[in-house]
């Protein structure tokens, strides 16, 4: 079981989309019942097309909870909420390709769950 | 002294005997003694208790009723103030329950900011319905309980915080996070002395199994703690109440058991432990429990506070001088008991807790189910290693032989 591959250790240390956006449409905030994390998620979408231009957050994760965020995020981009919806862990997983225990699935599901939150709330607010 | 081969006392450890088991505060592993007393029971003795009238129903009753008087003469209680529940969680919300719900409104709970999940979200609870109010005592940088500075209204120093509205007052004796061993013997002097109708209550969960424990000489009203972090059964668990308080008490759950006479539209219930457990109680676990304890009795409560110490001091020596590591919780070791959470800088918690994993050391590692506490001492997570009597230098050896391989594959 390795979660620690030097490349997932190089992502973590340099994650993609890591920070926050000034003028974010959807921004949410996701707690990790198991370990207490918390990420922040900032989405920009484009006014006319309602892609998302830009995506951004901030969250002092684990290994897996870093790198699954890096790799969502980077996949949102230029996508419709509708198609952001519509990937799967396993999408994620695809790229990573680390063993999801009971344990971790917290915390490579934790980006996910903000941004699904997130497009709901938006969803509910038009 | 505690003989070295302990170990083959616990069969996990012959079936995994590379496992460095460092998460006892968690659940501890087995005695031999404890898992063939659950499983003779089901060979031997399996039947209800307190209702059949042939002779395997006597023997079930005589073992349950047998092992109440065992945790009793364990804790210096009297056995009709032994209540058998699952566990310390159940137990602190049978009191927050049967007692709390009789609050009014502005009347005062104190707490500390270092409780488990279990000893706040039932008080909680309780002050939602009734409209109580939860008071919280401080912090000092090491996490000691603060004593005598004022309130801000919320939380201050337990003397601060003391007041006619004083109702009840909860308190962890060891920090399940901390490892910090509370004063509790003081503290609730100081509280029965400034109104001795204030309810005192204890949260043993982390101590039980590491300290002598003595209802009376704590003037405790209520103790909880669990049969399976004393190397007992899971599914069991004792709430102690003061006699004079339990018959005061309603009941918490309702049901067969626990009552004296049933009418279509009222019932009246047993008096003292009797009236808090309705339905078919865990006679096996109660009588697992009862050996656990009679196992440590062997081993003898002292033997077993030295040996812990003297763990403690060695695995400490080592962790304080670590890079990039910082122990949360008193650095007075005498203060201290055998668990100790540390915050690795730059690295997650989680990532720790794998990381050893793969050394074969268990370790546990998040909030430990006390998420205020680490928002209050400003640690998001951190990773926890409990020791136990059975742990040898060798497995804290091996921690840190996993301890090094996070520094290598961080990198920082």
């Amino acid at each position: 079981m390795d979660f620690y591959k030097p490349d997932l250790v190089k992502l973590f240390k340099n994650p993609h989309n890591f920070g926050t956006l000034e003028d974010a449409d959807i921004e949410i905030v996701e707690t990790n019942a198991t370990c207490g994390d918390e990420i922040k998620m900032q989405i920009k979408l484009d006014k006319k097309t309602k892609k998302v231009v830009d995506v951004k957050y901030v969250c002092f994760g684990c290994l897996v909870c870093i790198t699954s965020s890096s790799v969502f995020t980077d996949m949102m981009k230029g996508k419709t909420l509708a198609e952001v919806k519509k990937i799967t862990l396993e999408d994620i997983n695809k790229v990573l390709q680390i063993p999801i225990t009971s344990a971790k699935l917290n915390c490579i599901s934790l980006s996910m769950k903000a941004v699904n939150k997130g497009i709901s709330q938006y969803e509910q607010k038009k | 002294m505690i003989k070295t081969n302990i170990k083959d006392d616990f069969p996990i450890f012959k079936n995994y005997p590379d496992l460095v088991y460092l998460d006892n505060a968690a659940t501890t592993q087995k005695p031999r003694g404890v898992i063939e007393a659950v499983s003779n029971y089901y060979q031997k003795f399996n039947s209800n208790v307190h209702r059949g009238l042939y002779q395997l129903a006597e023997e079930s009753t005589r073992i349950y009723e047998d092992s109440r008087k065992t945790v009793a003469a364990f804790i210096g209680a009297d056995q009709e103030e032994i209540i058998f529940t699952r566990n310390t969680t159940e137990g602190l919300n049978l009191v927050a329950y049967s007692l709390g719900l009789n609050l009014k409104k502005g009347d005062e709970i104190i707490l500390s900011l270092a409780e488990h999940h279990s000893n706040l979200v039932p008080w909680q609870i309780i002050a939602q319905k009734t409209g109580a109010v939860l008071k919280f005592i401080d912090l000092n940088e090491d996490g000691e309980l603060d004593l005598n500075s004022s309130s801000d209204g919320q939380k201050g120093g337990l003397k601060g915080l003391l007041s006619v509205k004083t109702k009840i007052v909860s308190l962890a004796y060891i920090s399940n996070v901390l490892g910090n061993i509370n004063p509790l013997k003081e503290i609730f002097k100081t509280v029965k002395k400034f109104n001795s109708q204030i309810i005192c209550i204890v949260d043993a969960a982390q101590s039980v199994a590491h300290l002598p424990l003595n209802v009376k000489s704590l003037q405790a009203d209520f103790v909880a703690f669990s049969g399976h972090k004393m190397y007992g059964p899971m599914g069991i668990g004792v709430l102690y109440g003061k006699k004079e308080i339990l018959e005061k008490m309603e009941p918490f759950l309702g049901g067969g058991d626990m009552i004296a006479a049933v009418y279509l539209n009222h019932s009246e219930y047993k008096q003292g432990a009797a009236k808090f457990e309705a339905g078919t109680p865990n006679v096996a676990g109660a009588l697992g429990l009862g050996e656990a304890i009679r196992y440590l009795q062997a081993i003898g409560m002292e033997n077993i506070e030295a040996k812990e110490k003297e763990l403690t001091a060695y695995l400490w020596e080592r962790l304080e001088n670590f890079p990039n590591i910082k122990i949360l919780g008193t650095k007075d070791l005498a203060k201290r008991s055998s668990l100790v959470a540390f915050e690795y800088k730059h690295v997650h918690a989680h990532d720790v807790g794998a990381i050893l994993s793969s050394s074969n050391v268990a370790v546990r590692a998040g909030h430990h189910c006390a998420m205020p506490l680490h928002k209050n001492i400003g640690v998001q997570a951190s990773t926890r290693i409990s020791l136990s009597f059975y742990n040898m230098h060798k497995d804290i050896d091996q921690f840190f032989i996993g301890l090094q391989k996070v520094g290598k594959i961080f990198a920082f």
